[in-house]
């Protein structure tokens, strides 16, 4: 508890109360006395509300404390998620949060569509995916179905297979092979990168010299543009806006080092997974560095403080069995070879 | 927004038209209209002004904002990236599943 000092009028001895206390006893002369409020009362810290999203039901701007799990619509009282999710093994969970969802390079995903603030693919996805901020394309990720965000990005050394791709820009390091890239900004392939599609419609164009592109290439043409407006105006409502109201916040985040300490917390107690006690956004650091260096890239990450919830096929009830899951999906060593996998 | 980064000798300049064929050694600056095919082994650079309607090869591309283009590109086919000449289009679809 918070103590103060306070002094008898009436013998001058001092003694220890709660901050909370009006009034006392003395613990010399027995009398009683009123306490002056204290001032410099500690202030209780409440968590700043320093998250902006746009309700998917109602359009409404909804302000949310940064490092909450979920939140509810102030108007029309739609639950938001705003948990990570990783994604390992066979699965098929819907999933919109307004966090980020990363398919680890085990993940076999099939649904109908993924929402989320930013997704990272390094697995097999047969579903739609739909991001507010952007989607990460990484080594051996696979994605059947339609993908649309703000920056959609083909990591080096990726090589995806992707049916249709809508963004504003598109930055390709890796491998694409697409059948139809719509794009309302920029197609930049970089040296030793290709891209093969059937059909790509584009704002404009940058392959370097090394790189590779073939596809039947359509630039701004009127009718088309009206076409892919169409394409664009779903992800354009709520996906735009929340990524020019997300507020950047300066968070606690750790350093992938410290997270990796947090794995075996995680082992031990199961209930622990899903709370927010322990920040630990392993590849957090790492990726915020790579987005910064982004051409295009929209500029504050939020970093979240909490854990990423595991989701696996089978609900976890064995202590030993989650243990054993948690620590082949996330190891630490894991951790830092996909960061040198990110700038490498 | 982009450089000239590839520096070609040959400009074609706005109120240019040409139609068919063209070749060119090092790269080609687009501000002018186009319509035809534009084989090249260096950079075809299209700017704001510039349209070109036709098939494209070369060794980079870079399209401004603005620029218009219509046709099929082939890029950077001497760095072995694309895949083959392919049967059903370029496109080429891998089992992943
Ligand atoms: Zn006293
Ligand atoms: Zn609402």
């Amino acid at each position: 508890m918070n103590k103060q000092l306070c002094t008898c009028p009436h013998c001058l001895t001092q003694q220890q109360e709660s901050t909370g206390a009006i009034s006392t006893y003395c613990k010399h002369c027995h009398m009683y006395y009123r306490i002056e409020p204290v001032r410099m009362r500690r202030v209780v810290r409440l968590p700043k509300e320093n998250r902006v999203l746009k309700c998917p039901a109602c359009e409404w701007s909804c302000r949310v404390v940064s490092s909450a799990m979920s939140s509810q619509c102030e108007n029309c009282g739609t639950y938001l998620d705003l948990r990570n999710y990783r994604i390992v093994g066979a699965n098929g969970d819907p999933i919109f949060t307004f966090g980020s969802v990363e398919f680890a390079s085990t993940a076999q995903y099939r649904s109908w569509e993924v929402v989320a603030d930013q997704i990272f693919v390094a697995g097999r996805v047969h579903s739609g995916l739909r991001a507010f901020t952007s989607i990460e394309l990484q080594e051996r990720g696979s994605v059947r179905g339609c993908q649309r965000a703000p920056l959609i990005r083909v990591a080096e050394r990726a090589d995806v297979v992707a049916v249709r791709i809508e963004a504003d820009t598109l930055d390709v390091q890796g491998v694409l092979r697409a059948d139809t890239i719509v794009l309302t900004g920029t197609l930049k392939v970089h040296p030793g990168a290709a891209v093969v599609a059937r059909e790509i419609i584009c704002g404009g164009l940058d392959v370097a010299r090394g790189a590779a592109l073939q596809g039947k290439l359509t630039t701004q043409l009127p009718a088309r543009e009206a076409d892919m407006l169409n394409c664009t105006s779903q992800y354009d409502t709520g996906a735009r806006a929340a990524q020019s109201v997300l507020v950047a916040e300066v968070s606690e985040a750790q350093d992938a080092s410290d997270s990796a300490t947090e794995i075996p917390a995680a082992q031990t107690d199961p209930e622990m997974a899903g709370q927010p006690a322990a920040p630990a956004e392993s590849s957090g650091p790492a990726l915020s560095d790579m987005a910064a260096t982004l051409p295009g890239a929209p500029g504050p990450r939020r970093k979240s403080a909490f854990l990423r919830r595991e989701i696996s096929p089978h609900r976890i009830t064995s202590r030993s069995f989650f243990a054993s899951r948690v620590g082949a999906a996330t190891p630490s060593g894991a951790t830092s070879s996909k960061s040198a996998g990110y700038l490498g | 927004m982009f450089r000239l980064q590839h520096i070609a000798p040959s400009i074609i300049g706005p109120g240019l038209r040409l139609r068919g064929e063209l070749s060119f050694e090092r790269g080609v600056i687009v501000g002018g209209t186009v319509q035809g095919a534009i084989a090249t082994s260096g950079c075809v650079h299209l700017t704001a002004t510039g349209s070109v309607s036709g098939a494209v090869r070369a060794d980079a591309m870079v399209i401004e904002a603005g620029g218009r283009f219509e046709g099929k590109v082939t890029i950077g086919e001497a760095t072995g990236l694309l895949p083959r000449e392919e049967k059903g289009g370029p496109f080429r679809r891998r089992r992943t599943a």
